[in-house]
This record gives structure tokens, sequence and C-alpha cells, in this order.
């Protein structure tokens, strides 16, 4: 049975860009780990030469490649909590050179 | 004088073309009806400000006045579940994450229900990123089940279901990842349709789990959603699974014959765990209705449909961790930290999702795992293949499946934290119809024996773009039945 430790709960909160208090982690880790108790029961399914699942709808045509109007930029900006110089403003990710 | 409140949409939409009464009149009743029990009910997070519901409502007096063609909506008061985006109307998702946003543009949800005439009321309440069958999952005020305060609306549509019971809405949007509409109807007797996947656009509907996702309508009858699906399906060029097949008359769908229709029962599923035996007499009931109406019940058999919930909450756990990889509190919504780019991230998404939330993008990242994939992922959509083909199999004998919609006729309002694992069990007989892509309806079908009844639900599913046949065997059920007609006891105000 898959088991998820509260290592385990942090490191998928690392990875999701979460941070988890240590009663968090405890809690997460628990039931997590009951889900995936559950979810196993589809190991006992025999899925040789099943293919994975794609919908029997027909891919719908691409729309014509033409101009169109778009989100004036002041729009696209409003919902921002920082913007600069009509550009969203995030905290820097190069050194200077 | 009538209670305009009291009407279907079909009438409301009827009157209004007739000239019997205006548009005006309808959508003042409305409003007062909601300011009068909301503070009861809570299924708004927004309402559309006053002068703003009545000038739309003018725009369709004028348009009658001046003969010109109505929709099908015309004049008839709409909530949208607060996952379809609004021009300039507050949007949340039911998140923290979302507060305060004002979207910069219409989805098309709101576009089609508004050039059909209907008047959008406000945005209704809603599990948060409409991860939950409660409509608990949410920072903010919990929606009230109108037949009963001391149960829960259902979820994640609960404010769509409760709205419509409640008539603070005539009819309703929601969406349907693997019970979102069916069951909150069920819960509050009302009917709820989730479409074929693709039949209604996914534009401007807020991501959860894309490949299950569909926009679906609420209403106190068949034919109220089958009004509301006829103004909201259809192609979608901003979306590329939208479907690009005609969209046929449902209102005439409804009208047509269902004497002669084959309706399948699984019945090994009615023996598994959870299923309340007054759920179950109610469904037995339901049976014998659908064979007055001259259809016939059949045996059929899903040899995989109890796989459907583990193999539903891997999948969309996946999708939605993928989906909500976007919310990182730059471009829209509020931004928490300091420090670098990682710390924002972490800040943000740990201030503004709230458990379940998490719980499921922990869970969908885990599965998600180069390491971990195969086993988790891979597998469960193998296994979803076998579940739609069995939907195929069954319908070479049939033409509709019958199951409950809930195995439960109310479910009370948490006083501690729940089992996550034991709600996800209560979607047991509807994420099929996500996972196989296929048309369900819900609708009344009885009351549990407690006091207060609360109502029960029936499902019918049909295959892929066969809402005609599903809407004119839920018409001929409803014919032959009055749990529709009943209505809740009026909320303690005060």
């Amino acid at each position: 049975m898959a088991k998820l430790d509260a290592d385990s709960c942090d490191l998928l909160a690392h990875l999701a860009r979460l941070s988890l208090t240590p009663a968090e982690r405890e809690v997460f880790a628990g039931q997590l780990t009951d889900i995936l108790a559950y979810m196993s029961k589809l190991k006992a399914v025999d899925i040789t030469d099943v293919p994975e699942f794609r919908s029997p709808a027909p891919p719908t045509p691409p729309r014509a490649d033409k101009p169109g109007p778009m989100l004036e930029r002041a729009r696209a900006l409003a919902g921002a909590a920082h913007v600069r110089e009509g550009q969203v403003a995030v905290p820097k990710i190069l050194e200077d050179a | 004088m009538t209670d305009l409140t009291s009407l279907t949409a079909s009438q409301i939409a009827r009157g209004v073309g007739a000239g019997q009464f205006s548009v005006v009149d309808v959508a003042t009743a409305f409003y007062d009806r909601c300011t009068y029990i909301e503070p009861a009910l809570h299924s708004y997070l927004t309402r559309v400000p006053q002068d703003q519901v009545i000038r739309a409502a003018k725009a369709i007096d004028l348009a009658r006045a001046q003969g010109r063609q109505l929709g099908p909506l015309a004049g008839v008061p709409v909530g949208l579940k607060d996952i379809f985006v609004t021009k300039d109307l507050a949007t949340t998702c039911g998140s923290r994450m979302l507060e305060g946003w004002l979207p910069p543009y219409q989805g098309t949800h709101a576009r089609r229900v508004t050039e059909a005439g209907g008047i959008v009321l406000g945005k209704l309440a809603m599990d948060e990123f409409a991860m939950g069958s409660s409509s608990e999952n949410t920072p903010f005020t919990v929606v009230q089940n109108p037949w009963s305060k001391d149960h829960v609306a259902g979820g994640s549509s609960g404010g769509s279901a409760a709205a419509v019971s409640a008539r603070t809405a005539s009819v309703t949007l929601g969406s349907d990842t693997g019970g979102s509409i069916r069951q909150p109807a069920s819960l509050c007797g009302v009917v709820g349709l989730k479409p074929t996947y693709g039949r209604v656009s996914r534009a401007g509907m807020i991501a959860f789990a894309s490949s299950l996702d569909q926009a679906g309508p609420l209403g106190v009858c068949v034919e109220d959603v089958a009004r509301t699906l006829q103004a909201i399906a259809g192609h979608d060029p901003a979306d590329a699974t939208s479907l690009t097949d005609p969209v046929p008359d449902y209102l005439a769908a409804c009208q047509a014959p269902a004497s002669g229709l084959r309706v399948g029962v699984d019945r090994a599923a009615l023996e598994r765990p959870g299923l309340q035996p007054e759920v179950r007499r109610a469904f037995e009931q339901a049976l014998l209705v659908l064979r007055d109406c001259g259809m016939t019940v059949v045996d059929i058999s899903r040899p995989h449909a109890h796989l459907g919930i583990a193999c539903y909450y891997i999948i969309c756990c996946a999708e939605a961790a993928s989906n909500l990889a976007r919310y990182d509190g730059l471009r829209y919504g509020p931004r928490h930290g300091e420090g670098d780019l990682q710390e924002v991230y972490r800040a943000t998404r740990t201030a503004g999702f709230g458990p379940e939330v998490k719980r499921r993008i922990l869970l969908g990242t885990h599965v998600l795992r180069a390491d971990c994939y195969e086993e988790h992922y891979g597998r469960a959509m193998r296994v979803r293949t076998l579940i739609a083909d069995d939907y195929t199999q069954a319908f070479a004998t049939c033409d509709l499946i019958a199951t409950p919609t809930s195995p439960v006729a109310g479910i009370a309002r948490a006083s501690t934290e729940r089992d996550p694992l034991e709600l996800y069990l209560s979607d047991m007989f509807t994420v099929g119809a996500n996972l196989a892509g296929l048309p369900a309806i819900s609708m009344p079908a009885g009351f549990g024996a407690g006091t207060p009844g609360l109502p029960i639900g029936l499902q019918l599913i049909a295959p892929r773009l066969a809402e005609p046949t599903l809407l004119a065997a839920a018409q001929a059920f409803e014919n032959h039945t009055t749990w529709h007609t009943r209505r809740p006891p009026e909320p303690e105000v005060g």
C-alpha cells in the first residue's frame, strides 16, 4: 500500500509551491495515505492492451488565423497586484550584469 | 396578483412575450425576494446592483415593445455559479485566491445568457474551485439547503441549486466535473442537467479538471433546463473542445414521445455500500413510473462502474494540480509574500487556497510525479477507457441508464472536519457520466422519510449528444409525477 509520510507531503508541497504547517503535514499525510489506499483498487484491473482514454469527439477545426480585437493593456493589467511602466512587476529573478 | 417568482422560466418567457407582465416587474420581484431571504439562505456570493438589474430588464421590455425577436430566456432572472467569468462583476470561484477580482472580459456563458434575454442577478455560492460535494469548502458563508438549515445544499454548485429551489433565481448555471450540477440538484429537489462534454463551451468557466468539466443548467422543471441549454449550447471558437455538431431544438425534444425507450439498470450498482434504503425505495418507485410512461426497464451490466470514484479522483486531482498552477499572485488576485519570486508563489498559494484545494493539489502532484505517473495517472486513464467502454456496450441494449443521483437523501452540515474520502464516495453514481463525457440529468423523484423529508433525485444518463432523448424521457417522468411541484418552506429570516 502506498504510504505518504509527513516528509513526502513536504516534498509534494514544495513541488506545488505550497507551505504546510507541521499540523497540516500530519493531517494531509494521513488523509492522502487513506485516499491512495482506496485508489489502489485500480491495481487489480487488467489493463493489458487497454489504451489511455481519448475523447470520442472529432477534432474541432482551428480558428482562422486572422487579427482580431485583443484585451487592452490597461484592462489586462487592472487585476495585477503590482504594475510598473505598463507591465506586471515581479521580484527580480536575474542578477544585475 | 401572481407571485412572479413562483413561475417557471418558461412561463416567464412566454408571459413576457405575450405582454402579460413586464420584465421590470419580474426582475423586481426576484430582486426583492433575494433581498428578503438571502440573509438566511446565502445562495449568492455577489449580487448585481438593483439599478443594473432594472436597466437590463428595461432593455428586454424595449425590445419587445419594438417588436424585436426575443430569445429563449427573455426576461428570465438567471443566477450564475461564481465559476463563470463575468466582466466587471466579482468572480471568486469561491476562493480567497480570486477575492476582489473583476474580470476584464465576459465569458461565453454570461454572454449567451444575456443574448438570450436572461437577466443576470448575480454569482452563486460554491465549493472553492468546484472541489467538493457540500459547498462547505469555502472561506465564505456556506449556502443553506432550502429544505433544512441543518443540511447542506450539496456541491459544488450548491448555490445554483439552492437559488432555484428557494426562487432567488428562476434558472441558474452550474458546472459539473463529477456530479456538481446533479448532486446539489438532487439534494435541493430541482432539475439539473450535465450536457455531453463539449456541448457547452468551457471558455470563461474557470478550469478545475479540463477533460471532465462541463457547464449546464438547473431549473424547477425539465422544460426550464431545456430552454436554458438551448441558450448556452453550441460551438464556441474560444474553446477548442466545444463541439461543432448542430444544436437540436431541445424544447421540441421535451414534447417528443418517450414510450418505447429502453431504460437500463445496473442492479449490481444498487448493492454497493452507502446507498440509503429510502433512496433505493424511491429509485425502485421511479422505475415503475418510467414503465407507466411506456418505457421498458432492462438489466444492464457495467463491470467497471465500481472503479469510478478511484479513477475519477486520480484524474481530476491531476488535472487540478496542473490547472491551478496558474494561480501565482502575479497577474490577478491578491499577492502575498516578500522576497524572491518563489517565496511570492508559496505565500500567495498558501494564503489563497483552502484545505480541500491544497489536498487535491498535493494528491494531483503525487500521481503526476515521474515515478508515480504510470502507477496512478496512466493506469487511471486506461481504466477510464474501460468505464467508457462499459457505457458503449450498455447502450447497445438500452437508450438510457437510470441510477439514483445521490446515494443519500441529505447531508448534514459538518460540525467537525469531514473525512474527505467519505464525501468523495457520495459521488458514486455521478462520476461515470463525466469520465465517459455523457449527458445526464437529475430530477426530483421522492422525499426521505425523516423530518424534514429531504429530496431524492433520479438520474438518467444518455449516449453522447442524446440530450433530446434524455429530455423526452425526463419530461415524460415529470408529467407522471408531482415531486417537482413541491416547494421548500420559507427560510427563517431575521
